[in-house]
């Protein structure tokens, strides 16, 4: 601090050094208040609303420079225009009159006004004195009742005694409004003298200006746009006036800049121990969503692009209009804010990502529940009303997801509502052992695909993660005992009515040339594809599986008798009978037991049971038990098994575990629960919460570029390509492993599969 | 090494490994601050000099840059509310040193007989409440004032994104002023670190004119008179409190976890809870024996170790160490047990503390039967 200058001071500090050091600090406050001000005053929204306004106001001038040059060139306003001048002749001849009329008329004015004030006072009071000579007399009545009821009791006297007064300024009263009312009257009339007057005054001057009057008003038709543009152009121009008005500290009277709301009472909003209004702010920034024509190139990137679909949605004559559904009914993201952030703007993909981050800092909203759905997914918000709907008109992508879902099946594991009649999305399996062999039913198990590229049966096994190679070849080994137990299972547990008991005898003998003819012919191909092994485009074309290469999977003699009539073998198949002759059916039997597999599929066999996969066996039987017993009982129980029913045992814990019985009839696991989380309801996947998604280590997996989000897209998305991807990294046992099979899709499939689902 | 180069200059790996491994679990940072605070009480003459200290503020300074070139370190000082947190560990050093540098000189001089510093003549002068001292803190008003609104503009509103009642964020932290109350949480239940440890921290406070009734130091700043008063004031101040709200900040992460200061906060981090009770400390390991079913037996130990260390203990510290002895004598009964309970609190905290670092030990008394753990 500095000391004073003169010594002798009383003042410990020099004084004009603190003034000085008081004066700056002062003035530092005011700027830093100001600069303050400014801060909470300048928002981002405010700066859109400018910008639109720019760009309203240069599309405004252009178009009113198109209304300027069509009128420049328009005829009949040109004929108009050479008529309003000739009349204007006329009018200037008589403008002395005019003029002459008009001081006339001017000179009335003073009285006429005068007039009308003293008329409007008047007709005021005598209102005031008809009340009262109304209360007078109502006064005047009741009191005289009063006195006659009062006849000859306590007080009478004293009632009738009122009596003369209040006669009195009955009469008074009447007098007084009368007279005013009179007086009112009159004033009347000499106002009304008055107007007539200035009519005739008026009527004069209309007389002589008559024709360039209605010449003026053809015009003013003719150029009704023009002036409607440019009133437009007034109110979007900028002038002081509107700057004051948006000024820090007098914008709470009736700025132009204000953050525009659609409010819908219809919807509410959980905001936790209470609900309120929806309330949609997203037309502060995108102000042209619902004006039609915003569709220029250079508008990308900006907020100002009108809606794509605006006879659908938005638009007053839609069937969606915004005044009654907004903005974040479909689109999610927190309506209320007007932050980019905060709104929950989701980018739709990665490179969309990468411009918000550069342009506005873009991150995920770390706590709101429904951040805005990306752009390519907005149509999974039509199920929230349309959920009845078997198809959603214009939801194209949401259909093709409904379609998937059930085409491969997902109902079959996943409880989903809307469902429930549909029968299970697999043949049955109760016949299993008259149909193919033990050994393509293990190769086909391990891997569908291996045998038929297209077919809609999920891969179960042969997908886990693993952290090294020896956890891989342990899985393995495990999976295969597994595979062989599930095959050892369905053996053991036919469930076929009596009649088919009895086997399938060797088809009688066919010709299968004709036999191919026939397929042709009959109707086989409408569902199933034949000749066309694995190539694209041959998974959608048919209903029923394709048969190219089941020469090397079905036993002749079921074939025979499933073409004679398939109901008896499966009462739910949608296959029709044909009603084929016992030639018929010999001869397509024939002709389908020539389309052999191209890898000789028939040829694979299953391992062998050597000692390394008894033991392997051994183990995973009581690695199951262990769960329900003690470590010790577990592996006594095993011990005492013998190796056929250690097998059966696995297989059924097999059905269980995987959920084979979810799309195919298999016995004793008719009633059982489905093994997959429900996917409709109130704990649907689109309606839970983000934390109850488990991502594993997938985020930490993704090394050497860019790790997409741990959000819900992502999550089903990556479920549906890689379903145990979510093991990735982990250390489980094999009982705990996830479950999920791996289904054929497409990224189309897999994409539209995970719309949200609402019920 | 130019200038340009020293900015770019992340903290090398070996660096980064060393902090995390020293400061990286509870124990060793509170033990290591207990010791950083010890010695610098012990060699505060030399510490506060500006020739030793400057340097060390420097080095500190230093440390803090490159931190912050860190991304982990980064992250998480640069949190909005993160930031009072580092400007308070620079300030209460800052402030730290220039009492300790005032209690050095004056030291100097009272060794060679001298009277204190403010003491002297000219420092003993009167001077004027207007204009010398309300003219001044009028200026520091509204420099205050300016600092405040600047931080405003710098660090907007809201601090962080808006919150969702339905979510628990994961850490969960309290209020940057309570995170020291909340890491006692960790060590004892709601009703002691919530209830009684706040209370018994205010009447302390409230209790220190009337137990601390040296005049020496009044109206000067002086150590060497006051070593006791100011070390067990310096340890709950500065380790107690202040260390454990930066604990609480910067190293306690997902799950509660204790993280180093450049470790990243992985949330599948898993730490062993396996933690004991005194009894089966006791029971199990020392006896061999299973657990008593009555409550009493079970928790006996712990019981007559609390009331050894609240009863008998003051007696004995009074009978056996000279300094509680001369304590004793000057206080009396009533102001000595004031003290000395208040003072044991504050030490059995630490020692739950250490206690459950080095042993896992949960409770000393568990009566889970009565809701009842200490």
């Amino acid at each position: 601090m500095p000391k004073p200058a003169d010594p002798l001071s009383d003042t410990l500090y020099d004084m004009p050094t603190l003034n000085r050091l008081f004066f700056a600090s002062s003035i530092l406050l005011i700027a830093v208040t100001v600069w303050m001000t400014w801060q909470d005053y300048d928002r981002n929204w405010k700066h859109y609303q400018r910008d639109f306004n720019e760009l309203a106001l240069k599309r405004a001038e252009k178009e009113r420079a198109a209304l300027q040059s069509g009128l420049d060139a328009n005829p009949e306003l040109k004929q108009l225009r050479a008529a309003f001048d000739k009349a204007q002749v006329t009018v200037k001849a008589n403008q002395d009159k005019i003029d002459k009329l008009e001081e006339e008329r001017e000179k009335n004015r003073g009285p006429l006004e005068k007039t009308y004030q003293k008329f409007q006072f008047d007709k005021s009071e005598a209102d005031t004195y008809k009340f009262r000579a109304e209360k007078a007399s109502v006064d005047f009545e009741h009191a005289k009742t009063h006195a006659t009821e009062l006849e000859g009791k306590d007080g009478a006297a004293h009632a009738k005694a009122e009596l003369p007064g209040l006669e009195k300024d009955l009469k008074a009263a009447w007098e007084r409004f009368t007279a005013k009312d009179t007086e009112t009257v009159e004033a009347k009339k000499v106002w009304e003298n008055h107007v007539a007057i200035d009519a005739k005054f008026g009527k004069d001057i209309d007389e002589i200006l008559k024709e360039s009057t209605e010449i003026q008003k053809k015009i003013a038709k003719l150029e009704f746009d023009l002036t409607a543009k440019q009133r437009q152009i007034a109110k979007l121009e900028p002038d002081f006036r509107k700057d004051i008005l948006n000024a820090p500290g007098m914008d709470f009277v009736a700025p132009t800049e204000k953050i525009e709301q659609n409010i819908l009472p219809q919807f509410l909003e959980d905001v936790n121990f209470s609900t309120v209004f929806k309330i949609d702010r997203c037309t502060t920034c995108h102000l042209a969503i619902d004006k039609k024509g915003w569709t220029d190139k250079e508008l990308d990137g900006t907020p100002f692009r009108s809606h794509p679909n605006l006879e659908l949605y938005v638009g007053d004559g839609s069937p969606h209009p915004m005044s009654s559904f907004g903005c974040t009914i479909c689109h999610n993201g927190q309506g209320r804010s007007v932050d980019f952030i905060y709104a929950a703007h989701t980018p739709k993909d990665a490179k969309q990502e990468e411009v918000w981050k550069e342009k506005y800092s873009w991150e995920p909203v770390a706590h709101y529940d429904t951040p805005m759905l990306p752009t390519p997914h907005a149509e999974a918000s039509c199920t929230k009303c349309h959920s009845t709907q078997h198809r959603v008109t214009m939801a194209d992508k949401l259909n093709h997801g409904k379609q998937v879902l059930e085409t491969v099946g997902c109902y079959g594991c996943h409880p989903i509502a809307g469902t429930e009649d549909l029968r299970k999305p697999g043949p049955s399996l109760y016949g299993l052992k008259y149909k193919v062999t033990r050994d393509w039913a293990y190769n086909w198990i391990s891997d569908p695909t291996q045998f038929r590229p297209t077919t809609k049966m999920p891969r179960p096994f042969y997908l886990s993660p693993a952290l090294s190679d020896k956890e891989r070849a342990d899985v393995e080994k495990r999976n295969q005992v597994m595979v062989m137990g599930l095959v050892e299972f369905l053996w053991e547990n036919e469930n076929l009515p009596e009649v088919d008991k009895k086997g399938y005898p060797a088809p009688p003998a066919g010709d299968a040339a004709k036999g191919k003819v026939l397929v042709n012919a009959v109707g086989c191909i409408a569902c199933h594809v034949v000749d066309k092994y694995g190539e694209k485009g041959t998974e959608y074309r048919s209903f029923g599986p394709n048969l190219a290469g089941v020469g090397s999977k079905l036993n002749p003699g079921w074939t025979f008798a499933w073409l004679k009539d398939p109901s008896k073998y499966f009462h739910a198949t949608n296959m029709p009978n044909l009603r084929l002759s016992d030639k018929e059916a010999a001869d397509a039997t024939a002709y389908l037991m020539t389309l052999k597999h191209p890898d000789k599929f028939e040829e694979r066999k299953t391992p062998e049971l050597d000692d390394t996969l008894m033991k392997v066996l051994d183990g995973t039987i009581i690695d199951f038990k262990k769960g329900q017993m003690s470590m010790a009982q577990a592996a006594d129980q095993t011990g005492k098994l013998s190796q056929k029913d250690k097998l059966l045992w696995l297989g059924e814990k097999a059905v269980n575990q995987m959920g084979c019985f979810g799309c195919h009839d298999i016995k004793t696991f008719e009633k059982t629960k489905k093994i997959g989380a429900e996917l409709t309801g109130s704990n649907s996947t689109g309606t839970k919460d983000i934390t109850k998604f488990d991502f594993g280590f997938r985020h930490e997996l993704q090394h050497g570029h860019h790790p997409l989000p741990n959000d819900k897209i992502n999550w089903v998305r990556a479920k549906l390509a890689e379903p145990r991807t979510f093991d990735g990294g982990r250390i489980v046992a094999y009982e705990d492993r996830l479950r999920m099979p791996k289904f054929n899709l497409t990224t189309r499939c897999s994409c539209a599969a995970c719309r949200t689902r609402k019920p | 090494m130019n200038t340009l180069t020293l900015l770019a200059w992340e903290p090398p790996e070996f660096y980064t490994d060393l902090v995390n491994a020293l400061v990286g679990s509870a124990a060793t940072f509170v033990l290591l601050s207990t010791v950083g605070l010890m010695l610098g009480l012990k060699y505060y003459r030399v510490l506060t000099k500006p020739k030793v200290a400057g340097p060390i503020a420097l080095l500190a300074g230093f440390l803090l840059f490159i931190s912050y070139k860190n991304p982990q370190f980064s992250t998480i000082a640069s949190l909005p509310d993160n930031v009072p947190i580092v400007m308070m560990v620079a300030s209460v050093g800052f402030f730290v040193w220039l009492a300790f540098r005032q209690m050095a000189l004056n030291d100097e001089r009272l060794d060679q007989g001298l009277p204190p510093k403010e003491a002297e003549a000219k420092e003993v002068e009167k001077t004027f409440v207007w204009p010398d001292l309300v003219y001044i803190e009028f200026i520091c008003l509204i420099l205050f004032t300016v600092f405040l609104i600047l931080w405003s503009i710098a660090l907007k509103a809201p601090l962080e994104q808006p919150a969702n009642p339905a979510k628990t964020p994961n850490p969960s932290k309290a209020p940057w002023y309570f995170l020291g109350l909340q890491e006692m949480l960790v060590y004892f239940d709601p009703w002691i670190a919530g209830v009684v440890l706040p209370t018994m921290i205010i009447t302390g406070l409230m209790m220190l004119p009337y137990i601390d009734k040296n005049p020496k130091g009044n109206g000067y700043y002086t150590f060497k008179e006051r070593k006791f008063a100011i070390s067990v004031y310096m340890f709950g101040f500065v380790v107690a409190w202040v260390l454990l709200i930066f604990m609480g900040t910067f190293l306690r992460g997902p799950n509660w976890n204790f993280f180093g200061p450049y470790e990243r906060w992985d949330i599948h981090k898993l730490e062993p809870l396996t933690n004991v009770n005194l009894s089966e400390l006791v029971y199990l390991k020392a006896f061999g024996v299973g657990m008593p079913r009555n409550w009493f037996i079970r928790e006996f130990w712990g019981i007559l170790l609390l009331l050894i260390y609240f009863v008998v203990a003051p007696g004995a510290l009074v009978r056996f160490v000279p300094m509680f002895r001369r304590f004793y004598d000057s206080m009396g009964m009533v102001r000595y047990s004031v003290f000395i309970v208040h003072l044991l609190v504050m030490a059995g905290m630490v020692i739950k503390m250490l206690s459950r670092w080095t042993m896992n030990l949960k409770y000393v008394v568990a009566i889970p039967e009565y809701f009842f753990n200490i």
